[in-house]
This record gives C-alpha cells, sequence and structure tokens, in this order.
C-alpha cells in the first residue's frame, strides 16, 4: 500500500531530512553501559521500601489519615512500600499540629544551608522523605557538592514552609553520588519525632537524637523501616543483594530511640519486593514474589500484627483470585483495622485494582474498577482518601470505588503520602519536585529544587 | 526471564535507535542521552510489564515519547526560577543550526512538542496511525490532526516570503 504523503514535497523533504539528521544523533556506547549501572544501583536502592511514618491524631468523628508512602515503584525488585501510619491516640503526636496555622508555600523553596545563608545548593534530587508534622519534615537527597566538583550526599530539614540543607555533612553515601553509592549506604530515611531518626540502607543503619545533626553508626542495616506507637520495625535481609531480591527476611522492634532490637518471629526464605506498613498498632509486611523472574506462580505473603509488629500472623496472597492468577504489589495500612493493596492479574498488569480489608488483613475484597493510570505505589486510608501514584496520581474518597485522575501533577511519581487528613505530599520520579496538597489532594503545588 | 539479563541486552541493542529517535524529537544530543537514559532507568523497576509487551522496544518508544513531551511542558510551566547549568554547546547542533539549507530541520524546533512528535514517529519511525497514537496516548484521529497541522506548518514555513 503506497504511503499517502507520498506525493506531498514537505512531506517527502520531511523524511528525507529526518534521516539525514538521525545520523548526527551520539551513538551511546557509553551511555547504554552507564544506564545498565544506574538501574542496577537503583534496584538494591529500592529494595528499601519508603514511607512516611506520621502519627495521625483523630479530631472527633474524623478518621486519622495515613501517612504516606512512597515506594519507588519496583514490580521484581523488593521492597515496595508506603507506610500509612495513623493513630487515634493524641498522645502519639510529638508536636500539635494546627491545620488553621498552615503556612503557605509561596516562599522560594530553594534549599539554603542556614549557616550561610547564601548557598544554594544545585542539582538536588530528593530521594526519600519523612515526616514528623504537616510541616516538619526531612528529605535525603544527592547534590552537587558545594566546594569541588562531583556529587555529595545532603539532608534537608523542612519546617514550616521552607526547606533547609542541614549544617553538617552526613557520615553516609546516598545513590547518585560521584563514584556510586559505596558504603556505607544509605538509601532510606524515617523520623519518629523531631529528634529521633534513622538513616539507612541494606547494609547501613545510623540513629540521630539531635533532629538529624550528628549520626551514629549502628550494626547491620535495613531494607525497611517504619516508626509509630513508640516503637521501631525493621526490617532485615541477610543477604540484601542475591537471591534473587534480598534473601534471609527478618524482623526487628526496638523503642524509639534505642539500640537494643528484639528479632520476631518473621522468617521469609526470599522476596521479589518487600513492604512494610503501619497504622495504629497495625503491622503489615507484604513479601512478593512474583512475577519471581518469569517464571512458575510464585505468590506473595503477607504478614499481618496487631501489637506493633511483635506476633504475626502469616498469611497467604491478600488479593482476590478472580479470573485467575492476581498478584499483589505493595499494601497501604488505615486505619481502625483497615488495610488495602494493590493488585494485578498476572496476565494484565497494565490495569491494577484496589482490595480493601477491614479486618486487619484477615479477609479482602475487591473495591471497585481498575486505577485509571498505571500506579505502583499506594498510600492512605480507605476510610477518607486513597492515593495511586506511579504515572502521576489518582485519587479516590469512596474507598476505591471510583478514581480520578490529578491532571495537574502529570510527573512520573516515586513518593506520596499524606501528614494528615488534608496534607500530603508527592515527589517525582526524578526527585527534581516535590508536590503538597493541603486540601486532601484536590490541588497540589510543586516546589521545585534547582 | 531474569529481569537483569532482558533489561540489559536490550539496552544494548535499542540504545542507538533509542538515541536517534529522542536525537530528532530534541534536537539536541545532550537532552537526547538524558531522555533515553531518564525513560530506560524509569523502566527497569517494571521491565517485566516491558518484557511481556507484544513489542518491548514499542512500549520503550512510547514511554521515550511521553516523557519528551512531559518534560516540555515542566518546562514550560516550571513556577520557580532556579538558575540552569549553561549548555555546553554541542558542535553537531551548531552546525546543523547554520545549515538554513535544511529549513525543515529547523522548522520543526517551533513546532509544538505534539505535533514534532508526531511528525518524527510517523516519518522516521514510520509508525502508523495506530501504532503512533499508542504512543502519544491520543486517538487515531488525533494523531492525523497532529501530523496534518504540523505539515502545515512547515509547509508554511518553508513558503517564500
Amino acid at each position: 500500500m503506497t504511503d499517502p504523503f507520498d506525493r506531498d514535497p514537505i512531506a517527502r523533504e520531511l523524511r528525507a531530512s529526518l534521516e539525514r539528521h538521525a545520523h548526527e544523533a551520539p551513538r551511546g556506547d557509553l551511555l547504554a553501559q552507564r544506564i545498565i549501572n544506574q538501574a542496577e544501583g537503583s534496584r538494591r536502592s529500592r529494595r528499601n521500601w519508603r514511607t512516611w511514618t506520621m502519627p495521625l491524631v483523630a479530631a472527633g468523628a474524623v478518621a486519622a489519615v495515613v501517612g504516606a508512602i512512597a515506594g519507588v515503584e519496583s514490580l521484581q525488585t523488593s521492597a515496595n512500600g508506603p507506610t500509612p501510619a495513623t493513630s487515634n491516640d493524641a498522645s502519639v503526636l510529638q508536636s500539635p499540629v494546627n491545620p488553621t496555622q498552615t503556612p503557605s508555600d509561596s516562599a522560594l523553596p530553594s534549599p539554603t544551608t542556614q549557616s550561610s545563608g547564601a548557598e544554594t545548593l544545585r542539582n538536588v534530587k530528593v530521594l526519600d522523605l519523612t515526616f514528623v508534622s504537616e510541616n516538619q519534615g526531612w528529605a535525603l537527597a544527592a547534590a552537587d557538592c558545594v566546594s569541588g566538583p562531583g556529587r555529595c550526599s545532603a539532608l534537608f530539614h523542612m519546617k514550616g514552609a521552607k526547606w533547609w540543607s542541614m549544617p553538617n555533612s552526613t557520615p553516609f553515601n546516598v545513590e547518585g553520588v560521584t563514584g556510586g553509592c559505596t558504603d556505607p549506604c544509605v538509601t532510606n530515611i524515617r523520623f519518629a519525632d523531631k529528634d529521633t531518626g534513622y538513616a539507612f540502607g541494606p547494609s547501613a543503619f545510623f540513629m540521630t537524637k539531635d533532629g538529624g545533626n550528628q549520626w551514629t553508626p549502628e550494626a547491620g542495616g535495613a531494607i525497611a523501616l517504619e516508626t509509630l506507637d513508640n516503637n521501631v520495625i525493621r526490617v532485615t535481609a541477610t543477604s540484601p543483594s542475591g537471591c534473587p531480591g534480598p534473601c534471609g527476611i527478618g524482623v526487628e522492634t526496638a523503642a524509639i530511640g534505642s539500640n537494643e532490637w528484639t528479632p520476631r518471629s518473621v522468617q521469609a526464605a526470599a522476596a521479589i519486593r518487600v513492604v512494610l506498613s503501619r497504622g495504629g498498632a497495625d503491622a503489615y509486611l507484604l513479601l512478593t514474589r512474583n512475577p519471581a523472574a518469569g517464571a512458575g506462580s510464585a505468590t506473595s505473603t503477607l504478614y499481618r500484627s496487631t501489637d506493633d509488629g511483635v506476633h504475626w500472623i502469616a498469611d497467604g496472597e491478600p488479593c482476590p483470585q478472580t479470573g485467575g492468577e492476581v498478584d499483589s504489589y505493595t499494601v497501604a495500612a488505615g486505619s481502625h483495622g483497615a488495610v488495602s493493596v494493590l493488585c494485578a492479574a498476572r496476565t494484565d498488569q497494565t490495569h491494577l485494582r484496589v482490595a480493601v480489608s477491614t479486618d486487619d488483613g484477615a479477609t479482602f475484597s475487591n473495591a471497585g474498577p481498575p486505577i485509571p493510570s498505571t500506579p505502583s505505589l499506594l498510600s492512605g486510608d480507605p476510610a477518607t482518601v486513597l492515593v495511586a501514584a506511579g504515572d502521576g496520581l489518582a485519587l479516590s474518597r469512596d474507598g476505591g470505588k471510583t478514581w480520578h485522575v490529578v491532571t495537574e501533577v502529570s510527573d512520573q511519581i516515586g513518593f506520596v503520602g499524606f501528614e494528615s487528613t488534608s496534607v500530603g505530599r508527592a515527589v517525582s520520579a526524578d526527585g527534581r519536585t516535590i508536590w503538597t496538597t493541603r486540601d486532601a489532594g484536590q490541588s497540589w503545588t510543586p516546589t521545585t529544587f534547582s | 526471564m531474569r529481569p537483569d539479563v532482558g533489561f540489559a541486552g536490550f539496552v544494548r541493542e535499542h540504545t542507538p535507535a533509542l538515541l536517534r529517535t529522542a536525537y530528532l524529537l530534541t534536537g539536541n544530543a545532550q537532552t537526547a542521552e538524558e531522555l533515553v537514559q531518564d525513560t530506560l532507568v524509569r523502566l527497569y523497576p517494571k521491565w517485566d510489564r516491558v518484557a511481556q509487551a507484544d513489542v518491548p522496544l514499542a512500549y520503550v518508544r512510547r514511554s521515550l515519547t511521553n516523557g519528551y513531551i512531559n518534560y516540555q511542558r515542566r518546562a514550560a510551566r516550571r513556577e520557580y526560577p532556579h538558575d540552569d547549568v549553561p549548555e555546553r554547546v554541542d558542535p553537531r547542533d551548531v552546525m546543523t543550526q547554520l545549515a538554513d539549507r535544511d529549513q525543515i530541520w529547523a522548522g520543526l524546533r517551533f513546532l509544538p512538542e505534539r505535533q514534532r512528535a508526531a511528525l518524527v514517529l510517523r516519518f522516521f519511525e514510520d509508525m502508523t496511525d495506530e501504532e503512533s497514537a499508542a504512543a502519544l496516548g491520543c486517538r487515531v484521529g488525533t494523531v492525523r490532526s497532529l501530523i496534518s497541522r504540523g505539515l502545515a506548518a512547515l509547509r508554511e514555513q518553508m513558503a517564500p516570503t
């Protein structure tokens, strides 16, 4: 069949011009290896699931909203996991949150060093976020080194509307630092309160008790960690980079700020992805094993705890098995025993659904039709707002029955989470932009780092 | 299929072709490399999905095209100005820009990103309207309209004044 444009001289000239200029494109010999190296490095770091643990106050009859999660989407590798943190106990909240005094985001968001007030970090890439209130949080990032060439680890503290770079350098490396993420390599950060925080990677573990100014190295590492209810749940792997996925999964708990960890009875052989999510006293640990390198029908295991990770029950695949094999990709704890999972049929991984449980994860049922996007992250509470993120954002305010796409956020999203019923944040996958909502997702404002 | 083997092999085999497409979309060698790198690294975590597609290369090309369009849109509506690292001058681009004998190439730079993408997919990748629609995430009718308007714009630019 002839091309209808063959007789169009402009079309012919365009075709010739494109052919001509295509030869000017770079060959990409070195680029291919760079891509492979970067992807390999990202796979190791994405085994840690990211989440914001936000103790939230239940105000009257309003259910507490989950705190964030933003796990890097990783359908093959381990550790994806937003973990919403919810609590109905006002005493858990470390600092009072008064939504009526929420500062605006109108201030220029460029991070600056507090000591000089003049330096501006360049080419910032946010790797992980953690919040302890609506307007106090920390960001783990990589940025151009201030003195000299190359990339350096960076830690930002947000209080109010501005992000401030911490004056002291970090004693650990992060992804994207020149030379790769050499040991000690930190991939995630979590704060329990305004003073106590954890920076961790598969083989690195640091704790701070002064809000991130000083970090103390601790034994071991973590591939997931969440703080809530005055304790910390930490997921470890004896072989973080093998199997495929991490191997020898273990769970430990400790009081916030303590370095005395107690092993718990969760022993899993291997997982493709590890997702830890907490809500109130509930904790959920999802170990996915499908797609298991494309072979077989290995399924996920959902471990459930109702006592802050002390005791665990192992269940099978949480997603309802309708019309063939359905696999879970991530889990998001809500409040009052509610928990959601993101599910996809083995034969159709472009249409993902949310399944919801209201009995602490004992049983799940499909909430509604497929989500109108391609999410890989899930955050929120089916009782208030659910956020599915990946290719942009989609929201549901009816427990997953209906979804609408957030059109103003077109970025590929790597992190998402809510700090309260109204305040939430999403981070673009390239780490350059943090989107903030202060009205439960109705509108989003970008903050772009230079 | 082990994700690592499939991904690495795909990257080594198809990066040159993807770079050509990216270069024609962006008109800049450095930006083209960044676009390809960002696209493939972003797809790596869900490589099993890509590998199971009927034509993985088409899947990747679709993601690359969307990445190009979204990048252009974000650059247009970024709220906070920040200093840009000065671009290194690429001698190939300079030569291209000076080659006023190739007005078509110069004219492409002024087209909206979706029109430009539609033309590149149609007249370089030789995609059908259906394939282009899938790559651009729109209807076939929209693709035809984009191509028609893009050609009309180029025709107008080429017309003697």
